[in-house]
């Protein structure tokens, strides 16, 4: 056969299975967004049907206005990951501009040590953490716990900025310091303008694994009206277990946004994780 | 002079904008390191100062049956999900390389489900997973039924044989588009002209891929292979999500998930659930290093 017929063929076969495979991997959303629009019943039809007789919008105002507020909880879920994502910029930022930029006895020692707290897992962590936010500060069911640390940096925001003013040109610094800046007059007006790519891309993951967790909420809230989106999905599942309509439209309440996010920045995502394994 | 003294400014600039991050280090790192080390030697309920126990907590975790049950589980999540994960990761990963019309879109929709809410996500497949009604079991029965087989379906999270290949299913779809991500930036540094030289000297597809690009692709391979071990190691929310209630068999308790159970459920047993930490942590060390040492034998770096 001719090459070129037999990459036509070739890139046709591929096409059919990937446009196959899209619809499977999609099937679940689109399983999610029918359900939270049909009646308990019409849920439960079998052989079910695809698409709402009628579209159920009163699943979502049940939502927003029985004891389950998720207007309430979405503001919580938004505040916990505006503040996280502002605060981890910052500091982060901060560390990586002194440790790629500024000389001072001990920096590569401290840029090892960050390196190396990025192999610890959590778990080891969790529960010293714990103790130290609920008896140490009295933070229990407060939002304080799930957002104050990012304040105070990460490895991997500090590693991925380092990385990124690494690599901008010197002679920046030096025209500046003629000018009479202070390394803080570098830092806020040239750097990090020029950072402004990679802030984006940490600033997206920060604030999908703010807004994504579970288990930081889990351990901390206990009254319902502190509780973000994902704590209150759990709660939802509990109390409404069999009313899979008002589950699923309680996930997709909890998921558009940050699905628009990822749309929004895709880039940055793929970036991001290409860069340094950034977990999604 | 001058120098000197701009070079002091420097200095003090250096550890100024460093303060938070090292404070963070001690506050949330280093302390508490040293802090579960010593809580797992100790009884501890938050309520009474910790009080010395040796190893106890140690002695306990040998001999606890739930937590063996929670381990197994777990390695059948991380055997269930790095190889199956990875290898259908790098097929989709080749199909995706290509310049085909709506490559985007195919990106696009594999990624979603990384980037979606767990919580979400696990209660999309609870429903997804149910007996008479969820979505698998009614196109299976399908199938089946096509095919004139008469069978009955098992209801999938329930069932205590079925119910951690049901987690596993769903976190393989859930990390699919991640793997995809980083295969994806792996194959775009195999050199082009190498596979081409290959063709003309008469290579097949097959053993263009086995030969060329493999060999190429190991590094990302081993890379996507150690953070998928890793993670898979502390899985707790997707197993968690898809619980029924009455597990009287614990089927997809995980460690993690009797790590919370211990510390934050019930009585606050803080000691005993820092030493499950460390073990767990201890593990995970040890399948890197181990890791790492089996990366020489098989790993092609350029």
């Amino acid at each position: 056969m001719n090459p070129r017929v037999r990459r036509r063929l070739s890139d046709a076969a591929a096409w059919s299975v990937l446009a196959v495979s899209s619809v499977a991997m999609a099937a679940p959303f689109l399983w999610m967004l029918a359900t939270s629009l049909k009646t308990p019943e019409e849920a439960a039809a079998v052989p079910p049907t695809l698409w709402p007789r009628e579209p159920q919008w009163e699943n979502f105002r049940v939502l927003f206005t029985s004891e389950l507020h998720a207007g309430r909880m979405f503001l919580n879920s938004f505040q916990v990951a505006w503040l996280a994502t502002a605060g981890t910029l910052l500091s982060c930022s901060m560390a990586a501009f002194a440790l790629a930029r500024l000389r001072f006895p001990g920096r590569n020692l401290l840029f090892v040590v960050f390196l190396a707290t990025l192999m610890i897992p959590w778990q080891v962590t969790w529960i010293p953490v714990y103790v130290l936010m609920t008896r140490g500060l009295g933070w229990k069911d407060t939002l304080l716990p799930l957002w104050v640390p990012a304040l105070f940096g990460n490895g991997f925001g500090i590693f991925l900025l380092r990385q990124f003013f690494l690599g901008l040109p010197k002679d920046l610094e030096n025209a500046a310091v003629i000018d009479g800046c202070t390394p803080l007059g570098i830092y806020w007006r040239i750097a990090l303008p020029l950072a402004k790519p990679a802030l984006v891309t940490l600033g997206v993951f920060t604030f999908l694994w703010s807004w994504n967790d579970l288990l930081g909420p889990l351990i901390y809230l206990t009254s319902l009206e502190k509780f973000p989106l994902t704590a209150g999905l759990t709660f939802l599942q509990g109390q409404h277990g069999g009313n899979w309509p008002l589950q699923m439209a309680g996930a997709l309440i909890a998921t558009v946004p940050v699905v628009a996010l990822y749309l929004l920045a895709q880039e940055a995502f793929v970036k991001g994780i290409t860069m340094t394994g950034l977990k999604g | 002079m001058k120098t000197s003294r701009l070079a002091r400014a420097e200095m003090l600039w250096g550890y100024l904008f460093t303060a938070p991050a090292i404070v963070g280090l001690v506050l949330f790192t280093a302390g508490p390191i040293v802090a579960v080390v010593r809580y797992s030697f100790c009884e501890y309920n938050m309520l009474r100062p910790p009080e010395w126990t040796g190893f106890a907590n140690y002695e306990r975790l040998w001999a606890d049956p739930l937590f063996w049950k929670a381990l197994r589980n777990t390695l059948i999540y991380v055997a269930g999900t790095v190889p199956l994960g990875i290898a259908l990761a790098l097929a989709f990963a080749l199909l995706l390389d290509r310049s085909l019309r709506g490559i985007k879109l195919f990106r696009t929709i594999f990624f979603l489900p990384v980037v979606s809410p767990v919580v979400a996500v696990g209660l999309i497949w609870s429903w997804i997973y149910q007996r008479d009604t969820g979505l698998l079991n009614l196109a299976l029965g399908k199938m089946l039924g096509a095919a004139g087989i008469e069978a009955t379906l098992p209801a999938w999270t329930v069932n205590e044989h079925t119910a951690i290949w049901a987690v596993v299913l769903m976190a393989i779809w859930k990390g699919l588009g991640y793997n995809i991500v980083i295969l994806l930036a792996g194959l775009q540094e195999v050199p082009r002209d190498l596979a081409e030289a290959a063709e003309i000297d008469g290579a097949g597809p097959w053993q263009r891929f086995r030969h060329v690009t493999l060999p190429m692709l190991s590094p990302t391979l081993f890379f996507v292979a150690v953070i998928a071990t890793i993670g898979g190691f502390q899985v707790f929310e997707p197993a968690y999500m898809l619980r029924v209630a009455e597990d009287y068999n614990f089927s997809v308790h995980t460690v993690v998930w009797h790590i919370y159970e211990t510390a934050f459920i019930g009585r606050s047993q803080m000691g005993y659930a820092s030493a499950m930490g460390v073990v767990l942590a201890l593990i995970i060390f040890a399948l890197t290093a181990v890791q790492l040492a089996v990366q020489r034998r098989w790993v092609h770096f350029r």
